[in-house]
């Protein structure tokens, strides 16, 4: 295959895409192909080594094409198609509030721990200025109240790191679980 | 010395590591080559390619992502008779290279820990 039939598959593979991102990735291919070539590789070991027309372009739409987008068919329902839609609608609607539902609670327990790690740092902060400015009238009070607040420090920097970790995780593993549906369907359609 | 020994180990693992920390891994090692001066697509995948097996096909989503975020800006240069694509880091991509590290910092620490438990039994 040499160049421009490797762009040519390209760009039908991409069709799908906006213009504007379909170009982008021809000019983006066509200029490591000429790269290639003056580095002195011949013009169809240099396509040959991009890989498969096909892979390059399903990993293209999955990055680029949002999911409502491959769920949805762009082309009008057929009457069957709405009639089933409407009965199935009611199980639709549940399996999508709880899949919301779910999601919601995993982000807001991430949110509440955030919160509950800054109201450790407030109120150490918090302590360690009470306890000097009533410093004189209960010292030992005051002094078992800076400890407590250094502590309440100390636990509210130690604990940012996991829970930060964690909440990229989530973030990770969503990112994940949107590819992969992408993949199947993508790879229903190319 | 054993922070690059890891992270080498761990981008050698191909498809049986976790594909969101390749992903991240594999967005890092790119602005690190961009932090040492601009670069153009096969440049780039050169440059890894001493420490990293990365195809041309894999370096464009990154690189777009890396635009969407706002990490790296791109200009156009002549070379022979044709434009070439640069891609230049910004102070955002920058940013992103140190929290790699901070975070880095505590991954270390674990898998260290984690080692040294599994060393034990």
């Amino acid at each position: 295959m040499n160049k421009s039939e490797f762009l040519a598959e390209l760009a039908t593979k991409l069709n799908a895409l906006p213009q504007s991102e379909m170009n982008k990735s021809l000019a983006y291919y066509s200029e490591i192909i000429d790269d290639r070539m003056e580095d002195g590789m011949s013009e169809v070991d240099a396509v040959c080594g991009l890989g498969n027309v096909e892979e390059i372009a399903q990993e293209e739409m999955i990055e680029a094409t949002p999911l409502p987008k491959l769920i949805i068919p762009s082309r009008p329902l057929s009457k069957l198609e709405i009639v089933l839609l409407f009965i199935c609608s009611p199980l639709i609607i549940t399996l999508l509030a709880l899949i919301l539902a779910f999601y919601a609670t995993v982000w807001l327990v991430i949110i509440s721990l955030f919160l509950l790690d800054f109201s450790f740092a407030l109120a150490g902060v918090a302590g360690i200025i009470a306890s000097i400015v009533d410093f004189r009238s209960n010292i030992p009070i005051s002094l078992l109240m800076f400890i407590c607040s250094l502590i309440s420090i100390g636990i509210g920097i130690v604990a940012f790191k996991p829970i930060k970790i964690v909440s990229n995780k989530i973030l990770g593993l969503t990112t994940w679980v949107v590819k992969n549906i992408k993949l199947k369907l993508i790879r229903k359609r190319l | 010395m054993y922070q690059q020994v890891l992270l080498l180990e761990l981008l050698a693992k191909g498809d049986d590591m976790d594909i969101q920390l390749k992903r991240g891994l594999l967005e890092v090692c790119v602005l690190t080559v961009l932090a040492k001066e601009d670069s153009y697509g096969y440049k780039i995948v050169k440059d890894l390619s001493e420490h990293i097996e990365i195809a041309e096909s894999t370096l464009y989503p990154i690189l777009k992502r890396l635009e969407a975020q706002d990490c790296v800006s791109v200009y156009m240069v002549e070379h022979n008779s044709r434009l070439r694509k640069y891609y230049k880091i910004k102070q955002q991509g920058k940013e992103k290279i140190h929290d790699f590290l901070n975070d880095w910092e505590s991954v270390l620490a674990l898998h260290k820990f984690v080692k040294e438990g599994a060393e034990y039994e």
